[in-house]
């Protein structure tokens, strides 16, 4: 019995299709052009003794008959619609991609037959922007979004956003287009083709798969969204043949779907949960360090439990919104005017640490000064207790090293972190005693009053250079928040764009979708299309998106805000235009520094200036609503107001703030 | 008898000479004592305090009380036992606590200051007005004493980078430490409804 779903019975017409392809076309039109001849032998005249010219339609091509012009028969379909049935199956919201011929067939059908709902094509400028929004959706809705490219030129363009979203731990779902069979390639799919599509993200994706049936494609369809969707989170990849889209299948062959099962995350093992409980319970000083812990809602609330019941102090590192920033045991931004260096007075004083899924546990205990001589210094005590809980144990790969340095620990516990936490919350209030508890809630006292002294001392940094111009990113921030702080908003900007740290010291976070973490590998240019991904999560439940877009990163591909305009993605920009690479300044500055050469000309090469770039009318001519350039600081609050108003409508806006450096 | 008195008066010198000299080895080594062991962190560079520890120059404090504290500090202080730092260490941070801000100051100028806070990238990481952000804390207004300014400067603790006498002379220091101390004050936080809790 053959498969209904094997490919091969259809490939010999297509092939004939494809022969006479051209011929057919002409035919289509013959009828239509018997005016034109007077202007065919004219132009045939005209082009008479030139060689390798564009053939036109003559009346000799015109006089043949028709060829064996081919349509889908009545009861066949696109090995594409069948493709859809699969994606619907999986729930995706939407499909975001440029355009490209590798994978027409799929995207045919995904208009068409599926109705361009569920999922919805989004039109992307840039495959890192489609790539990129996903990232951003996934941490705003929890749910992986589609991506679609060329195998070839579009993978190579989406590459380092795939790789921010490996480094974030973030599911994001990359369809690749590909024609395998050479002997049945156009000119262009030689450019197009490859021979393993996914090599060249293999090193940071979870898994590829290249199917060679529509069966195959469905098993692979769910297994990828499985593995995706497991934890250590990633991204996956599925090359799909163009044949196999392109080719007619019958309507009633018989095709399964398999049913998807997300597996349930792993929870650490009950012994060492037991443990790392008598350690948390016993210690003196113990401190909660998140990460990447809440992946869910239910994770915040998961780690306030545990901290109230041990009051311990957190610190939330921010790769997601583990814990309330103004939660009176959230210490995160006890630090004096400057840098967080790292926690040091919380780290170096406690007793027992527990890393709740820390991408870098190393240089939370530890840190490492980089001057002409590198040097490092450990930060915690030298007897301090280290608890791990964290997938990163699970499954770790060689080539790109974003798994860190090599922290030593007293005990890991391989397992998902928010996994983990009930059970470690129940460990906890069974060895707590009601003297213990009682012990305990005097830490919880002063911590609190520490908090609130932290806060207070943020608003004071904040007011410093309140009038100065270029306008402060402490003032950017505080003028925004008074402005957005009774709305459901949802801060869906990046690591390279939160102001300077700003808005988690001024604002009240305290539902996860309100921070979105950071791009994960550092790749620049995720700010912008991971705030649109964001922000088209967001306009489901009516959520205000707001983005601290920083100059820089908005230059990698701008083109995203025109997707924001064209799909009515309501979204506000705000400019951080501090007009350079700051960061690389600084690097190069250093370097100047250490050499003692001078740091006048520390700036070349790092600048966006002459000519300043006028982000407004660039922005504006993509349909997006613009203010600025502002550099007035009074100008500031009522831009921000005539732009709400109009993200508050449905459209994106974009007010273009210059700005100090961070 | 005048050759007595001049013997007794050059003793007198070579003892006051002896005296400073000692006492300026003494706070230098309790400057390095107080850097190496972290104190500046929460007190601040030239121990004038910051939002971490309190201010610890000229506080008048006992040497006595001052050791009994670190070593059994209240609330967030980590306790410096002998095994960490001895009593004599810590006479010697005392010593130079208390002869901070004894040193003579140079007259910057603002206006050059503000130049070469700029020219020499200060503000990448301070601020434009030195106000400090992400990357490094708040120089001014109010800003430490320019002998701690100009000496942090020049042998930074973490991560900053060191300015060289090749790179910024003394005298740029003291203009980049006037324009620092010509910061205008914030507004009162009563004033500012954007930064209300």
């Amino acid at each position: 019995m053959s498969d209904p779903t094997d490919p091969k019975p259809e490939s010999l017409p297509r092939r004939e299709f494809l022969k006479t392809g051209t011929l057919a076309g002409a035919a289509a039109i013959a009828g239509a052009s018997t005016t034109a001849d007077a202007q065919n032998s004219s132009a045939e005249s005209r082009l008479a003794g030139q060689t390798g010219s564009t053939p036109i339609m003559t009346a000799e091509t015109e006089a043949t008959p028709p060829a064996d012009v081919q349509v889908i028969a009545e009861d066949e379909r696109g090995g594409s619609d069948f493709m859809v049935d699969v994606l619907k199956s999986l729930e995706f919201d939407y499909i975001c991609s440029n355009p490209g011929s590798s994978f027409r067939g799929l995207h045919e059908s995904i208009i068409n037959y599926g109705g361009n709902e569920a999922p919805e094509f989004i039109t992307c400028t840039h495959e890192e922007s489609s790539v990129a929004m996903a990232h951003g959706y996934f941490k705003a809705e929890g749910k992986p979004l589609a991506v679609m490219a060329h195998g070839t030129v579009g993978l190579q363009h989406a590459a380092m956003a795939v790789y921010n979203a490996w480094c974030d731990r973030v599911p994001v779902y990359i369809i690749l287009g590909n024609h395998s069979d050479a002997a049945m390639r156009r000119a262009a799919e030689w450019y197009h083709g490859v021979q393993d599509a996914a090599d060249m993200v293999r090193d940071y994706t979870k898994w590829d798969d290249n199917p060679w049936s529509l069966g195959h494609f469905a098993e692979s369809a769910v297994r990828a969204y499985k593995v995706a969707m497991t934890p250590p989170m990633a991204p996956v990849v599925l090359v799909l043949d163009g044949h196999l889209q392109e080719d007619p299948i019958k309507r009633d062959a018989a095709m399964h779907i398999p049913r998807l099962t997300i597996p349930v995350p792993p929870q650490g093992e009950s012994g060492a949960v037991e443990e790392a409980a008598r350690m948390l319970v016993d210690a003196e000083f113990p401190v909660l360090v998140a990460d990447r812990c809440a992946r869910t809602p239910r994770g915040m609330e998961l780690l306030i439990e545990l901290a109230e019941t041990l009051q311990a102090a957190v610190l939330d590192r921010g790769s997601r919104l583990n814990f309330p920033t103004r939660h009176p045991l959230n210490q995160t931004h006890r630090y004096s005017n400057g840098p967080p260096a790292m926690n040091r007075p919380i780290i170096s004083r406690a007793d027992v640490i527990l890393g709740l899924e820390v991408m870098d546990f190393w240089s939370t205990v530890n840190s490492l000064r980089d001057q002409l001589h590198r040097s490092y210094a450990r930060v915690a005590q030298p007897d301090a207790k280290l608890i791990s809980i964290s997938t990163s144990d699970l499954y770790i790969r060689s080539n790109y090293q974003d798994f860190r340095r090599m922290q030593e620990v007293d005990l890991a516990i391989a397992a998902d972190a928010e996994a983990t936490l009930p059970s470690l919350i129940e460990a906890v209030n069974r060895l707590l005693t009601r003297g213990r508890r009682r012990e305990i809630e005097a830490r919880g006292a002063q911590l609190a009053e520490a908090s609130r002294v932290a806060d207070e001392q943020s608003r004071v940094a904040a007011s410093y250079a309140w009038n100065a111009s270029p306008i402060s990113t402490a003032r950017l921030c505080a003028e925004l928040y008074s402005q957005i702080r009774d709305e459901d908003w949802s801060l869906v900007s990046s690591y390279y764009s939160d102001g300077g740290g700003w808005p988690r010291r001024l604002w009240d976070f305290d539902r996860s979708y309100q921070w979105l973490g950071h791009a994960g590998g550092g790749g620049i240019g995720y700010g912008a299309p991971a705030s649109v991904g964001g922000a088209l999560a967001n306009r489901r439940h009516g959520r205000f998106s707001v983005a601290i877009q920083t100059d820089g990163d908005l230059m990698y591909a701008p083109g995203v805000l025109w997707t924001a305009a064209h799909h009515g993605i309501p979204l506000l920009s705000v400019m951080n235009n501090n007009r350079a690479y700051h960061m690389e300044v600084m690097h190069v500055q250093r370097m100047c520094n250490a050499r003692n050469r001078g740091i006048d000309r520390g700036h070349v090469g790092s600048v966006i200036t002459d000519p300043d770039i006028d982000y407004a009318k660039m922005v504006e001519g993509m349909g997006v609503y613009t203010e600025g350039p502002i550099d007035k600081p009074a100008d500031l609050g009522p831009a921000l107001a005539r732009a709400i108003a109009v993200v508050k409508r449905g459209e994106p806006a974009l007010v273009d703030v210059v700005t100090q450096v961070r | 008898m005048r050759k007595k008195i001049l013997t007794i008066a050059g003793a007198f010198a070579m003892f006051a000479l002896f005296s400073i000299s000692t006492r300026l080895a003494a706070q230098e080594a309790g400057l390095q004592r107080y850097t190496a062991s972290g104190c500046a962190a929460c007190h601040g560079a030239s121990g004038q305090g910051n939002n971490l520890g309190p201010r610890l120059a000229g506080s008048g404090q006992p040497l006595e009380a001052f050791i009994d504290y670190v070593r059994n500090p209240v609330w967030s202080m980590i306790a410096y036992p002998e095994e960490t730092i001895s009593d004599d260490d810590l006479d010697a941070i005392h010593a130079w606590l208390a002869s901070v801000d004894m040193a003579p100051q140079r007259v910057g100028s603002a206006e050059r200051g503000a130049m070469l806070y700029r020219r020499n990238g200060c503000y990448q990481c301070h601020a434009n007005e030195g106000q400090g952000g992400a990357q490094g804390p708040r120089l001014g207004p109010n800003p430490i004493t320019l002998t701690r300014f100009t000496w942090y400067s020049r042998h930074p603790a973490r991560g900053m980078p060191p300015y060289a006498e090749a790179v910024m002379s003394d005298q740029d220091f003291a203009d980049v430490h006037a324009f620092l101390a010509a910061r205008p004050q914030p507004p009162s936080l009563e004033d500012l409804p954007q930064l209300r809790p």
